[in-house]
């Protein structure tokens, strides 16, 4: 209930700005960017343009975790392998979007592949350190346990690492699909072949600027469902760490 | 024989903490080394677990090594069984040794949840469910109340008859010593050394024995 209160002021807020500022460029009102958003939610248009987001932040979130889970594993367990690829994962953390913008142009064009690229270089520096350090955080005396106890290498990747692993992996998780939608947006609007970012892109080049305010609300939604189902997701699998600790 | 250790020296850099431990031990046998604190009774039973370098010979003759370490070291996001199926994919015996130890019922409790005295029974289960032959016990009721110490003492005691494993166990209490030793190397302060050894009779007098300990280890450090 809170929730759809600060909705309702927001909107309040918004609409009394939009009639002292009176401009339709600037800030159209709630009521012109609402009719704008019915308006596109009917065309396919749209659909097809969020089922490609979708697909590309899809993929982009698989091969983070996916790449940034194996490299931060060896980064735990090998201390050269860290403080080799600490810099280089540094610097990747500080590239702004724009910067991979001219070499994925350069590479592949505009299409697909640029924006879950970008995407993936952004979000992996944090996934590959958060994983990174939950494998170095990984208990030495279970590990001195588990060797005392000949117990496998595959149950102790398993039982202990994974096990230690999972709260970092998690909350990366949800940090990730905080970033994920802001980053693969940006990346389409820069160098994408169709999906939201694209849209908003074309939407500004016509200055239909209820459009973009439009569009704006749909990567909203979409962001706050995505945040939303991580959190589901984590709770429900980070249920045998809460218990535990 | 399970074990012999042969002139064991071990050194942290330049602070040697053992100097020339030597003893074996035989089959069902109850070996308690008994020193002051800090004085590297730890580091010897690391030694004898292969979780430590030394200079000097251990030969070993047994298969599997049970260590019920001083601190439980649970995996705290598994349940009490799956701990123990950690180490153990038997369910049978897991359900057995729960039931000896009597925490059965705590079974899918998570480590948390439990008092330091079941903590330790988890410990000691873990390190019994494999069938050790060899148990090393590292000062493992330090920090229990004397009723829990007691119960369970009495129960490891009750699975030793059943069994007939041999047991290390360290210790810095002269009661508990004598309690579970059938022999007792008493050891001296850092760099640690065997001063005396006794053998545990029903005999025995217990507290002439613990004053002739005390003033062993107060003889030492005089010296």
């Amino acid at each position: 209930m809170k929730f759809l209160y600060g909705i309702l002021i927001f909107i309040l807020i918004w609409w009394v700005l939009s009639v002292f500022i009176n401009s339709l460029f600037i800030l159209p009102s709630p009521l012109t960017v609402g009719k704008v958003f019915f308006e596109i939610i009917q065309t396919k248009t749209l659909w097809d343009a969020l089922t490609s987001s979708i697909y590309k932040g899809f993929i982009a979130l698989i091969l983070t975790i996916l790449i940034g889970f194996i490299l931060g594993f060896f980064m735990g367990i090998c201390d050269f392998c860290f403080e080799i690829l600490r810099p280089i994962l540094t610097v990747f953390q500080s590239v702004p979007v724009i910067s991979w913008l001219v070499l994925v142009i350069f590479l592949w064009g505009i299409g697909t592949r640029g924006p879950i690229a970008i995407t993936v270089l952004s979000l992996l520096p944090n996934t590959t350190f958060a994983v990174a350090y939950g494998v170095k955080n990984t208990d030495k005396n279970l590990l001195e346990m588990a060797k005392v106890y000949n117990v496998s290498k595959k149950k102790i990747f398993k039982d202990l690492y994974l096990g230690s692993v999972g709260p970092f992996i998690l909350t990366a998780l949800e940090v990730v699909s905080g970033n994920l939608w802001k980053v693969i947006f940006v990346s389409e609007y820069l160098c994408g072949k169709n999906g939201i970012g694209v849209q908003i892109a074309w939407a500004r080049q016509y200055v239909d600027i209820p459009k973009v305010y439009a569009l704006t609300i749909f990567a909203v939604v979409l962001g706050i469902l995505s945040e939303r189902l991580s959190k589901l997701f984590v709770k429900i699998f980070l249920k045998d760490w809460e218990y535990g600790n | 024989m399970v074990i012999k250790l042969e002139n064991i020296n071990k050194s942290f850099g330049k602070l040697k903490v053992i100097e020339n431990i030597s003893f074996s031990l035989s089959k069902g046998e109850k070996l308690v080394l008994l020193g002051p604190s800090g004085c590297g009774k730890t580091t010897l039973l690391r030694i004898i677990a292969g979780l430590e370098s030394f200079e000097g010979i251990v030969i070993k003759n047994f298969k599997k090594l049970g260590y019920v370490f001083q601190e439980p070291r649970i995996i705290p996001w598994k349940t009490i069984y799956k701990n123990l199926k950690f180490v153990e994919e038997n369910d049978k015996k897991i359900e057995n040794i729960l039931k000896t130890l009597k925490i059965y019922e705590f079974k899918d409790y998570y480590p948390n949840k439990l008092s330091g005295g079941m903590k330790q029974r988890v410990n000691l289960s873990r390190a019994l469910v494999i069938e050790p032959d060899l148990l090393l016990l590292d000062e493992p009721f330090a920090s229990l109340d004397i009723h829990i110490k007691w119960n369970i003492i009495n129960d490891l005691l009750n699975e030793w008859r059943k069994r007939n494993f041999s047991m290390i166990m360290v210790t810095h209490d002269i009661k508990e010593a004598i309690m579970l030793g059938d022999r007792i190397l008493v050891l001296s302060n850092r760099p640690s050394k065997i001063i005396k050894e006794y053998i545990i009779s029903e005999k025995i007098n217990e507290e002439k024995l613990t004053r002739e300990i005390i003033e062993l280890w107060t003889h030492e450090v005089k010296a």
